[in-house]
């Protein structure tokens, strides 16, 4: 009964995977490690996803549409890099530092979208540029080091907590949030899948699929943007080289909660489930103090593992 | 598949993974390392030094490893999960002192005692955060580029010697003082000496390889090359041998890896002022014994630097030699 229930819903089929998959590891790492339960950990795990999930969430949208998005790292640290600039460097307040720096990945990700629209070049190859392009301006404006030493109130704040719950969590949670919103409760959220679905048949349907596509690309770059900011509170640095690879891991944790590659289905719960997947395994590995060879090994395991299972959803 | 069997492919492959590693329990009283970079040699040699140095006493050393050096992020996670195995002490190699400083704040409030690995975080920067490290051990790199002066002007064929200087990445820490050490060192003791250029090969073979080749066209009377590590230097060394220049031009580089230490020994390069990365470890190791078993803190060790030359190489009776890995 149970399994005929969640069999009615591939979505569901997807979730409800993901779920016992985040419940067996958290079985087990408890089980193993006498720490994992605890509050604190918990905590760990919360923040050590922030930046990732926000990563995450923004490439959800531009999964779900079709597309993908290879310069979200990139565009994170340049966000990151630029705040951390104007706070140390231009001591401006951070009431504007904080969202001109967001604002700028929104820019980045607008762009990456109209050059799409304009070349009708796949995503995969005009994000790569784009990538290269927001890598070498954050190099460009930091001259290639990390800038340290942001002002004392703002890592107060950014390193804080707002009632026992650490900020980038809170900051996270609002993302989660506002994505789930826009994905589910908005003609905007169903257009972007429809369009990942079937391209032509949404043109045919009357979907703007330029306009949504520049709406999800500068939404991913806003998430991008968000994200690196949290990184450059916890680290106190704008790091040009911050997040490398983190755009894969993104994705990796988008198709973990059970997206299709190629568009159509995505979830924002999914996706979160498959950030805490991938935040778990690698906390819980930390906490037997599993080496690091290892680690990349599981996450590589898993992925298959992720991969496989969603083969069968497809041949029932 | 229907979902049952799904769920018990799930549970099987999580406990046929995760099963073996079950063994790495937390146990009373273990040493926390953090080490920066996996991928990288001297780390992982720093991080050899640190397990035969706990074996050694007989105490439980964890190892963590940052995944590169540049993973900023994943080192302060694992800082932070560290904590929680409550451990004696944390002795961190961090890649920025601002994350040392942000977990070693955490480990305060709840009485760990912490030191720095490899000079991140000095003893009196740590202080003006109000943490109180048990220890800071690393080699001194000012010190690095002094030797390297100090040898230049012991082996320089002539009082004024041409010399070309390869910097690592651009505003590096290390970096700028193993070439800020060399060159005050090197104006006293070869006063009529000329730094005919300053480069940044970003610690890159080739690059360094690159810019040795059009210096060499631009300037070919250059005597000596001095490199901030030794991969610039192999790559210069390559430039060099290109050109047919190898007997004329002396090569110097830092680190003493094993690649350097190979060509010293077949003369491609002319010495190598050596990092003592597997030393450093086995003494961390020590250290964070007495500084635990003591309560002390605030130590400041400096490690040897010495200059390996085929000579040295091949008499074998440098007693710091054992600790060249």
């Amino acid at each position: 009964m149970f399994a005929k229930f969640f069999s009615q819903n591939l979505n569901r089929l997807y979730l409800a995977q993901c779920l016992l998959f985040l419940a067996a590891l958290g079985v087990f790492f408890s089980l193993t490690s006498p720490y994992f339960l605890s509050l604190g950990n918990i905590s760990n795990v919360l923040t050590a996803s922030a930046v990732i999930g926000l990563i995450a969430i923004g490439a959800t949208f531009v999964i779900a549409s079709g597309g993908i998005d290879l310069s979200s790292a990139a565009v994170m640290a340049f966000c990151g890099t630029v705040g951390a600039w104007c706070l140390q460097k231009g001591a401006w307040s951070p009431l504007l530092a904080l969202p001109f720096a967001i604002g700028l990945g929104g820019l980045f990700g607008f762009l990456t979208g109209f050059l799409i629209n304009v070349t009708k070049a796949p995503s995969f190859i005009v994000s790569l540029g784009m990538l290269s392009i927001a890598r070498a301006a954050a190099y460009i404006v930091s001259y290639g080091m990390p800038i340290y030493g942001l002002p004392d109130p703002v890592i107060a704040a950014g390193q804080g907590q707002i009632a026992g719950i650490p900020v980038p969590v809170v900051l996270l949670i609002a993302g989660i949030v506002l994505a789930w919103v826009v994905l589910t409760k908005t003609r905007f959220g169903i257009h972007a899948l429809i369009l990942g679905d079937n391209a032509f048949a949404a043109e045919a349907m009357g979907v703007l699929t330029n306009r949504v596509r520049l709406k999800i690309f500068t939404l991913a770059g806003l998430y991008s943007g968000l994200a690196g900011i949290i990184f450059m509170l916890r680290t106190n640095s704008g790091d040009p080289s911050a997040g490398q690879n983190y755009e894969l891991i993104g994705i990796t944790a988008v198709i973990l909660g059970g997206a299709n590659l190629f568009g159509g289905r995505a979830t924002i719960i999914g996706t979160i489930l498959g950030i805490l997947c991938l935040g778990v395994l690698q906390n819980g590995l930390n906490l037997l103090a599993v080496s690091t060879y290892y680690q990349i090994l599981f996450v590589g395991l898993v992925l298959l593992a992720a991969a496989f299972l969603s083969r069968m959803g497809y041949r029932r | 598949m229907s979902f049952k069997k799904n769920l018990t492919l799930i549970l099987a492959l999580i406990f046929a993974t995760g099963f073996p590693m079950t063994m790495a329990k937390a146990a009373d009283g273990e040493y926390v390392f953090i080490t920066a970079g996996h991928d990288n040699p001297y780390w992982t040699t720093l991080g050899e030094g640190i397990k035969d140095g706990a074996k050694a006493k007989g105490v439980t050393a964890i190892v963590y490893e940052a995944k590169d050096n540049r993973d900023v992020e994943g080192e302060l996670n694992l800082c932070l999960t560290a904590l929680l195995r409550k451990p004696k002490i944390v002795v961190m190699g961090s890649l920025n002192a601002s994350i040392a400083i942000q977990c070693f704040k955490k480990a305060a409030q709840e009485g760990i005692m912490v030191a720095d690995i490899d000079a991140t975080l000095s003893v009196a920067e740590a202080e003006k955060e109000g943490i109180k490290l048990a220890f800071s051990i690393g080699s001194d790199n000012t010190l690095v580029g002094e030797e390297a002066a100090k040898y230049v002007a012991k082996v320089a064929a002539k009082p004024d010697p041409k010399i070309f200087v390869l910097e690592g990445l651009a505003g590096s820490g290390p970096g700028q003082k193993r070439v800020a050490g060399f060159k005050t060192k090197i104006q006293p003791l070869l006063p009529r000496s000329s730094i005919v250029a300053s480069l940044a090969a970003d610690w890159d073979r080739l690059k360094a390889m690159t810019m040795t080749l059009d210096l060499l066209q631009r300037q070919p009377d250059i005597d000596i090359i001095y490199a901030a590590n030794d991969t610039m230097a192999l790559g210069a060394a390559e430039a060099v041998r290109n050109l047919h220049r190898d007997t004329q031009i002396k090569i110097i580089g830092v680190d003493g890896t094993e690649d350097a230490r190979k060509a010293v020994r077949e003369g491609r390069l002319t010495a190598s002022v050596a990092q003592l990365p597997y030393l450093m470890g086995l003494r961390s190791v020590d250290l964070a014994i007495e500084a635990t078993a003591a309560h002390t803190t605030g130590r400041t060790v400096t490690t040897e630097t010495p200059v390996l030359t085929k000579e040295l190489i091949e008499a074998n009776k440098d007693p710091l030699l054992r600790y060249v890995r």
